[in-house]
């Protein structure tokens, strides 16, 4: 048996540390803490300190305010090592009897993890009211070797800090004594607390105190009956104690045995020493059915591990269909993305094309650029000086770019909006960071700065300089074409240019001679974006072109095509980067890798420890049966009693 | 009537408006949900009201209350000196409430729920002027299903006027009776009685302590029941604390004491809930404030560009002012040589400005030209294009599509933290721009009124009649030189002596041309004159504009919903303050001997 507890003891231990690092990741489902959960506190407060070091047995005397309990601890403990006053709610914290040379054998602050644990000096520090959980522990001669035995706040008073120190004793406990009186056995507090008791298995002894004899003699039944049918309680022993203020306070009030179920009629009024009953008490079989019982208890599908590995799945599937929703490339729409006009991207390839000229064409383009541009600036500074300053040609394009990230960041407000007002409550706070209106404003104002201050010329420039390139790799035939086309526009340069100027055409002919120049190459990619833009067909495309160039033209028109598409994607992924770094942070990480919790290797090694500790369970159930059939050894019940 | 009864009275008209106030506010809904939530508690008080103002004259129902086994039912059947209620060991024993009325009164006129009761006609002296009702407990119930015992307790607790609160020295800290008190306490009397006096210890003193932060606790009662009861079976008058508390009950229950009882429940109940709206009010109200500061910013913002936009184009258009403003002036001046040659170098100016750009193009330069033709001309240009010419119109006073989003979206953040109902705000862009339209025809309207103002002034200010006179003496100065020319040359030189010949074409060219030229100079010196100051009085208008507490904005609807949540925030503050005012008439009126819930008690 006690290798199979070692199994059990450390497939515990391990599921302990899973729980723990699972809750880790698992603080971004913004669960309840796993404080609240009863299984959680069990496996702590029990099965952790005490599957591995089960020599002992924890017996705590329970019940709710006022009722005596204190009384029968010392009853228990041979003097008054708890304080017993007439007001209600009197001891805040646990007193514990510790059998001489316990510490040898164990360590008490192993067994009791929530206290903080200090020798016993004076009755009424248990009384103090303090935040701290303290424990009182006091060597007892009287105390049998293998006994702690406790003394515990109430579990009903107006004092919530009571109930949570009776509950940790309660699940440390092997025996719990129910001290039940005729005013308080049916109270709702009382029957909560004792059904817990039960489903864990616990030995409980009952003491019905305050009795008045002899009319209660024929009422004590029903009471217990009533609890136990309630509560599911099995007592191990019942015991009653007389109203008897004067006895109580010397110390010797007398415990008189019943029979229970069978409620017989052999009525030995003799009074009882509870210790000497206790000591004789089946301590292995007592401490195998309250390990079990919590076992049972942290294994059970309703209240136990798995109920919060369901917990969790469920949250992590909400934080899923949150993840589908604010899918950012559903939200950040390609479609509706303003194209870069053909005008400047054209005024951008031929600026890249004129760096890039060689030799003679070079030269020849350069001398005639110069010269007309010479000429030309008087032309134009008049120009200018009638006109208003041009608009820089980017920033007709920044505004449409920026209505369009206004309407992106619009449904995605809209999106957020709409989650927060149906499902996940749990979301409901972060999404109302987000969605306030000052957060709002803030994002706008960040996005409006970083949108003002790119330069879209050196964007495209950066993008049409990595394209032509690969172009130039990708189809040399058509940028071989491209070069032999300038360059006969080099050579017939002279002739347009000096013909329009003799003509009288003057700075008008030069102007058109300039543009001829660069027409070649200027043409091709009008022709090709206007097929793009899909707004006219370019009257003199064919003529310029030659029907024997369509394979070329197509070709060049697919790669203006994705030129325009790769334009778009590099706005929309400067849009995706600065939502994340403005609005989202950490977000859209923390959903994801919420909703991946339940594929996450911790989540799987405790569905698999689980798998374990059921066959374990099942085996030391055996045991218990095996056992109970034998006798049991003598060295583990009963111990001397001086 | 004596001086105390009219107080009296008074309190009662009193508390009588309180609740006409609160009934008035709360059917008067706003579309701002934590107040709709209030309304919700508040109607609850109201059925409540009613139902009291129904038996207002009935007899006072007692309840006992208390946990299990503290003796509720002993302590009954002590006080009214006979065994009805059953006692017993096992609990709970009463699951039923019990009704104990008088034989000769009715009980249907009481307003209780009958059928909810077992109910026994007893004849004892305390029941002439009280009913009193056995209650069962709230601790051994762990659930609130329809039909337990602890529902029935429910729904009883809130008809009684007095709460009998028996405990005893086991139970007097149960958590579960205490939240059940804070609960059924509102609108009650309190009574405290430690009971099982023959065998606990009195623990009045630790209770007392306990309660103190949550109710005003009078006297308490440590009794004996059972000796109470046999004491009067044997027809002998019950002693020691049981008897005053038979005393207290006959003498502070009488009839006379009903309504007081009552309306100081009511009164409480209504402070109760009062505070709990408050709370309520209160806590969600500083994002309504926020809200409504960043409307205010937003419209100052808007305000601002527009009034920018205006002056801008103010400092453009000033031919157009000018025009105006020697129109304007002519009109004054009246019919007069000066004035006659100002309007014909006017209309020939408008004439010319007719053909070219200086015409007015944009709502501003309408809103120059005058206030009524303008928005006249406003309205009937642009009914024709609504849709496309709705965009430009907004467009040409800074309010393009991005920016009416922008401000859409903020205020959409800000109303949704500040729970204000969201069809208050337009959804769709059209809707803004609509709005957004509105706003700047009353802008310009507002804005032309402004420059109209303006220009009267000024024109008043350089038409006066030294003005005139300088400027009509200087200008016919050389016309009637002509004439006195021309006539001295035919009459008396041609005419008259004869030895000079009369002018000649040579002669009246030149004249014509200078006078041409004279006019011309006088009229200009007239318009430079007109224009001095002018700029400034652009920059002034412009400045007024800016500030003008401007009523329209982009969310009209939402600025009016904000109002009416602080309106009726003020309403709230000031019926509580009326219900603490006579709360606190009532607390300083003599003592009745029973407790109550403080009204600072936290209630959550």
């Amino acid at each position: 048996m006690n290798q199979q507890f070692g199994e059990a003891s450390k497939t515990v231990q391990r599921l302990a540390s899973a729980v723990e690092a699972l809750n880790q990741r698992a603080e971004i489902l913004q669960v309840p803490p796993l404080k609240s959960y009863e299984w959680h506190e069990t496996l702590r407060q029990k099965l952790v300190p005490q599957l591995g070091d089960h020599a002992f047995l924890v017996v705590a005397v329970v019940g709710g305010t006022n009722i005596g309990k204190s009384v029968i601890f010392n009853h228990l403990a041979g003097c008054s090592a708890s304080s017993v006053s007439p007001l209600a709610s009197g001891t805040k914290h646990p007193v514990c009897l510790v059998p001489p040379g316990f510490d040898q054998k164990s360590d008490l602050n192993n067994v009791f993890t929530d206290f903080t644990l200090e020798a016993w000096s004076d009755a009424n520090r248990a009384l103090a009211e303090t935040d701290i959980d303290y424990l009182f522990w006091k060597t007892s001669d009287s105390t049998p070797a293998n006994l702690l035995i406790l003394d515990t706040p109430d579990i009903d008073s107006d004092a919530p800090v009571n109930w949570d120190r009776a509950d940790k004793i309660r699940r440390s406990a092997d025996v719990l004594i129910a001290v039940l009186t005729q005013q308080k056995y049916n109270d709702a507090a009382v029957k909560q607390f004792f059904r817990k008791a039960a489903a864990e298995d616990k030995a409980i002894l009952v003491v019905f105190n305050q009795c008045e004899f002899p009319e209660d003699e024929e009422y004590w039944p029903l009471w217990l009956e009533k609890f136990c049918s309630e509560t599911e309680v099995v007592p191990e022993l019942v015991y009653l104690a007389p109203r008897d203020k004067l006895a109580a306070k010397e110390n010797r009030l007398p415990f008189q045995q019943r029979d229970w179920p069978s409620g017989s009629a052999e009525l030995d009024r003799s009074p009882h020493d509870l210790m000497r009953d206790l000591s004789q008490m089946h301590f292995s079989e007592i401490k195998l059915r309250s390990l079990r019982g919590s076992l049972r208890s942290l294994l059970d599908e309703q209240q136990g591990v798995p109920k919060w590995l369901n917990v969790l799945s469920v949250r992590a599937g909400l934080y899923r269909s949150a993840t589908e929703q604010l899918a950012t490339n559903k939200l950040a729409g390609r479609e509706q993305w303003p194209p870069i006009p053909n005008p400047l991207l054209v005024k951008v390839i031929r600026a890249w094309w004129r760096e890039r000229r060689e030799g003679w064409s070079r030269s020849v383009h350069e001398f005639y650029n110069t010269v007309s541009d010479s000429i030309l600036w008087p032309f134009q500074k008049m120009k200018q000086s009638f006109q208003a300053p041009p608009e820089p040609p980017f920033d007709a394009y920044r505004q449409r770019e920026w209505s369009a990230i206004l309407e992106t960041v619009e449904t995605i407000f809209e999106r957020l909006e709409f989650m927060s007002h149906t499902d996940n409550q749990v979301l409901a706070e972060r999404l109302g960071k987000l969605l306030d209106g000052k957060s709002r404003a803030e994002l706008l104002r960040l996005l409006e700065n970083a949108h003002t201050n790119i330069d879209f010329e050196r964007e495209l420039q950066e993008l049409v300089s990595v394209e032509m390139q690969r172009f130039e790799q990708e189809s040399p035939h058509s940028h071989h074409f491209l070069k032999k086309l300038d360059q006969l526009s080099a050579m017939v340069r002279p002739a347009t240019s000096v013909g329009l100027f003799m003509l009288g055409v003057g700075p008008a002919g030069d102007m058109a001679a300039q543009a001829f120049g660069n027409a070649a190459l200027g043409a091709v990619v009008h022709v090709t974006g206007d097929v793009v833009g899909g707004t006219a067909v370019a009257v003199g495309g064919d003529a310029v072109l030659g029907s024997a160039t369509h394979k070329i033209a197509g070709e060049i028109e697919i790669w203006f095509r994705k030129l325009h598409a790769l334009f778009v994607a590099k706005r929309v992924t400067w849009l995706l980067e600065q939502l994340q770094q403005h609005l989202w942070g950490t977000f859209l990480e923390d959903l994801s890798s919420g909703a991946e919790l339940t594929e996450s290797p911790e989540y799987l090694a405790i569905a698999t420890i689980l798998e374990e500790l059921r066959p374990q369970l099942a085996a030391l159930d055996e045991s218990e049966e095996s056992d109970s059939s034998a006798p049991a050894p003598s060295t583990e019940s009963g111990v001397v009693h001086p | 009537m004596t001086n105390p009864e009219l107080a009296q009275l008074q309190m009662l008209a009193e508390i009588d408006d309180l609740v006409a106030r609160i009934t008035r506010w709360v059917n008067h809904d706003v579309p701002w949900s934590p107040a709709q939530q209030c309304r919700a508690l508040l109607k609850r008080l109201l059925k409540r009201v009613d139902q009291l103002r129904i038996r207002l004259e009935a007899p006072l129902v007692i309840a006992t209350f208390g946990g299990t086994g503290t003796g509720k039912s002993s302590l009954v059947n002590a006080l009214i000196g006979q065994e009805i209620s059953r006692v017993g060991k096992q609990r709970p024993t009463t699951t039923r409430p019990i009704l104990l009325v008088h034989p000769q009164s009715e009980p249907e006129s009481l307003g209780l729920p009958l059928d909810e009761f077992e109910i026994h006609r007893v004849e004892s002296p305390l029941l002439r002027d009280i009913v009193i009702i056995d209650c069962p407990d709230m601790d051994t119930p762990e659930s609130e299903s329809a039909g337990s015992h602890l529902d029935v307790l429910h729904r009883v607790l809130p008809l009684s006027d007095v709460l009998l609160y028996v405990s005893t020295q086991q139970k007097y800290r149960d958590a579960i009776v205490g939240e059940e008190l804070i609960r059924a306490a509102a609108g009650c009397r309190l009574l405290f009685v430690q009971s099982h006096a023959d065998v606990d210890d009195d623990v009045r003193q630790d209770w007392a302590k306990r309660l103190q932060d949550h109710y005003e606790v009078p006297e308490m009662f440590f009794v004996d029941s059972v000796r109470a009861l046999r004491e009067q079976q044997a027809g002998q008058r019950a002693s020691g604390d049981f008897g005053r508390l038979q005393d207290l009950l006959t003498s502070q229950m009488i009839s006379s004491q009903r309504i007081q009882i009552r309306r100081a429940n009511l009164l409480d109940l209504a402070l109760e809930s009062l505070q709990l709206c408050q709370q309520k009010v209160e806590g969600n109200w500083p994002q309504v404030a926020e809200l409504i500061g960043e409307l205010k910013a937003q419209k100052h913002k808007l305000c601002g560009s527009m009034a920018g936009i205006l002056r801008d184009e103010l400092d453009v258009s000033s031919n157009l002012w000018e025009r105006r403003l020697l129109s304007r002036a002519t009109e004054i001046w009246g019919f007069s040589p000066f004035s006659a040659m100002l309007r014909l170098y006017n209309g020939l100016g408008s004439f010319i400005a007719s053909f070219s750009f200086f015409r007015a193009r944009t709502p501003v330069q309408m809103a120059v030209i005058g206030a009524i033709e303008g928005v006249r001309r406003i309205k009937t240009k642009f009914q024709d294009s609504e849709a496309e010419g709705r965009l430009d119109r907004v467009a040409s006073l800074g309010m393009n599509d991005d920016e009416l989003r922008e401000a859409q979206l903020v205020i959409r953040g800000y109303a949704q933290s500040a729970l204000i109902t969201e069809d208050q705000i337009p959804s769709s862009m059209e809707t803004m721009r609509t709005t957004a339209a509105k706003v700047q025809d009353s802008f310009l309207g507002e804005a032309g009124r402004k420059i109209d103002d303006v220009i009267e002034q000024q024109a008043r200010r350089h038409t006066g009649l030294f003005t005139r006179l300088f400027y009509e003496t200087l200008f016919l100065s050389y016309p009637l030189f002509i004439l006195f020319a021309i006539g001295k040359n035919f009459f008396y030189d041609s005419f008259y002596t004869g030895n000079k010949d009369l002018y000649t074409i040579d002669f009246y060219i030149p004249a014509a041309l200078f006078l041409l030229m004279w006019s011309g100079l006088w009229v200009m010196l007239y318009i430079r004159r007109c224009r001095r100051g002018l700029d400034r009085k652009i920059e002034e208008l412009a400045k007024t504009l800016a500030e003008s507490r401007f009523e329209g904005g982009l969310f009209q609807q939402l600025e009016e919903t904000c109002r009416r949540v602080d309106l009726d925030r003020q309403n709230l503050q000031s019926m509580k303050s009326a219900a603490d005012a006579l709360r606190q008439t009532l607390a300083t009126s003599p003592s009745s001997g029973l407790g109550s819930k403080s009204p600072t008690a936290d209630v959550t």
